[in-house]
């Protein structure tokens, strides 16, 4: 968490600086003063300081909002920031936020899909019309029309197969949760063994991942720092509100420590020394997911001894 | 008074959106440098060119910009959940170190119950000013779970127990929630139009502040703004409040019209005070048709300095 939506501003600058592609702004509501409540706002004041990173909703909670005005808001931010925007897109899962917001939790994931494909077609054609179950629209047009086209799109999934079917249904784009490598492995099989089976060809379906990254110079060093992590920020944000869910897709507040869900959040935190992150990561491309996001704390050792063995 | 300008470009002299966007940021920032009080970004749908998200483009503006206020202004109520609405300004505020503001179309030109545009300003200022809230409107219930016996409109908390941070309540739902971030000003100023007569009464009533579009013809914005500052006094509400914003057309040397102030600058300058003494209008809004060229530092240098000279 930034300390100041100016210094969130400043990261966005500085991971520029270091070489980073993109630079995300997630959404929550209804807690802290420093966290966005509206991604794609704080996206064009970063990109007013920078000029070639690209501005990532990572996820913006797609279900909260009128898909027409998500995507003027998606248009407009992309004309300023000069086509830089992409948009990671989930469905949420906080019930307060649900609640807040005076939206249904329990249809988020069909609304979810709706909306993407809305978004897809408002973004792409001069004017669209759609009728489906949750949301309809006829003959309309939005304003500004973006920079881009398409407006690359990324459907955010949880931790369980199960959105990575509902984006492959769709033909989305696919942008795993944090998961340890051998989860991935079963996702991404899902992932494209649902694209075919929609009838989508799977090599044209792209994946990302969240991953939460540690680095220290022994193992243990960076297990102090995860386990920091954990106490201090984790245990309120994956632990408090159904951010995890059990096998059958039901979200799980408070689990306990030895609950297998959140042994498998535990373990997707990775820890290693900057050999061992090089090799992850490696693993990772090899999966075919091309982009790693991870949190902004350890730029610095990116830049200086990860990225360039990449680029 | 303060002096600031607004756009009604012809989008035909724009192919696309970014030409357009880019003018109107180089007469910001240029606003900006000359110090000019306030720009205004206009919500619009109405050409395939324009600025549909006026916050998200000046939240653009705020890192680029040191003094100048950014201003929304014809906001639309349209899909927009009222909470959103509270946080996107809060947001912009932040962004700006305190130099948001946010006037409101009236709620006949948006096809809209006028007390469907009153309630959604009061649950904004709730919204800023308040932590833990509930609103039960005839419009806006929030949370959506709120009870049905809930007082009518805000209420807030009063703690009975042991205060417990909500991430340890064990995901119950909130009877009363905080919306965040709170703006970086105290109380942003919230500017409405007070076209319909019923906004009109309840603005003045509420203390807030009225603003008049250029659209509207020059004698009737006086008569307005009179009604306005009866139904004001009537409340026991001071001028001292509110801030009165009017917007016009202004020809340097040009002709005047209905809705057009014009002439010479000395002329102008005439104009002006005379309407800010039979209004007592304290924030002039010059709407642009043009971005560039040298007439913004002939209204800077020769009109609004002429003034306050």
């Amino acid at each position: 968490m930034a300390s100041s939506f100016e210094a969130w501003v400043e990261g966005a600058v500085y991971a520029e600086q270091c070489g980073f592609d993109g630079y995300t702004a997630p959404e929550h509501h209804f807690e802290y003063n420093d966290w966005m409540p509206f991604p794609l706002q704080a996206l064009s004041a970063a990109a007013a300081a920078t000029s070639k990173i690209r501005l990532i909703t990572g996820a913006m909670l797609c279900t909260l909002y009128d898909p027409v005005l998500a995507m003027e808001a998606a248009a407009t931010a992309d004309v300023l920031s000069g086509g830089r925007i992409s948009l990671g897109l989930g469905m949420g899962y906080r019930p307060l936020e649900f609640d807040g917001m005076g939206f249904a939790k329990k249809t988020r994931g069909a609304r979810l899909s709706e909306a993407m494909e809305i978004i897809r077609l408002g973004l792409s054609e001069e004017r669209f019309s759609y009728e489906g179950k949750h949301y309809q629209y006829s003959d309309i047009q939005i304003q500004p029309r973006p920079l881009q086209s398409p407006v690359e799109m990324w459907f955010c999934g949880g931790t369980t197969p199960v959105t990575a079917r509902r984006a492959a249904k769709s033909g989305f784009n696919y942008w795993i949760a944090n998961a340890p490598y051998d989860s991935c492995v079963d996702i991404v099989k899902t992932y494209r063994e649902e694209l075919s089976k929609a009838g989508h060809d799977p090599s044209r379906g792209r994946l990302a991942a969240f991953r939460d990254i540690f680095i220290g110079d022994s193992v243990s060093e960076a297990e102090e720092m995860r386990d920091y992590y954990l106490r201090e920020f984790y245990d309120e944000h994956i632990r408090a509100y159904g951010y995890l869910m059990d096998d059958s897709g039901q979200p799980l507040f408070w689990p306990a420590l030895d609950h297998p869900s959140y042994q498998n959040f535990v373990d997707s935190l990775y820890c290693g020394t900057v050999e061992m992150v090089i090799e992850e990561i490696r693993r990772y491309g090899e999966l075919g997911i091309e982009a790693i996001t991870v949190p902004p704390g350890q730029m610095d050792i990116f830049a200086k001894k990860i990225i360039p063995e990449f680029k | 008074m303060r002096y600031g300008i607004s756009w009604a470009l012809d989008s035909s002299q724009y192919s696309e959106p970014e030409e357009m966007y880019r003018a109107i940021t180089e007469d910001i920032n240029a606003a900006d440098i000359g110090a000019l009080h306030s720009v205004w970004v206009e919500e619009s749908r109405e050409t395939a060119i324009a600025v549909s998200s006026p916050s998200m483009f000046l939240t653009h503006m705020a890192p680029i910009t040191d003094n100048v206020l950014l201003g929304v202004k014809n906001r639309q109520l349209i899909q927009s959940h009222p909470v959103r609405l509270a946080e996107e300004f809060a947001v912009l505020d932040v962004f700006s170190r305190g130099r948001a503001l946010c006037a409101f179309e009236a709620a006949s030109k948006q096809q809209l119950p006028a007390q469907r545009l009153h309630e959604t300003i009061e649950f904004m200022r709730a919204a800023w000013s308040r932590d833990n809230m509930r609103f039960n409107g005839d419009y806006i219930k929030f949370p959506a779970s709120i009870p049905e016996d809930a007082d009518e409109g805000l209420s807030t908390q009063v703690l009975e127990d042991e205060f417990i941070p909500q991430w340890q309540r064990n995901n119950a739902l909130e009877d009363f929630v905080a919306i965040r971030p709170k703006p970086y000003q105290i109380r942003p100023v919230i500017h409405v139009s007070i076209e319909d007569d019923a906004t009109l009464e309840w603005s003045a009533a509420h203390g807030i502040s009225p603003i008049l579009y250029a659209d509207m013809a020059t004698e009737a914005v006086v008569q307005r703004v009179q009604q306005y500052s009866t139904a004001l006094e009537k409340a026991g509400r001071s001028l001292c409040e509110v801030e009165i914003a009017i917007e016009r057309d202004i020809h340097i040397n040009g002709a005047a019209s209905e809705c057009a102030l014009g002439g010479d600058i000395e002329s102008l300058m005439t104009q002006i005070r005379q309407l800010g003494d039979r209004t007592q209008m304290s924030h002039l809004i010059w709407r642009r048709r043009t971005t560039g060229g040298s007439d913004l530092a002939e209204f800077v240098n020769g009109i609004m300095l002429g003034i306050q000279a």
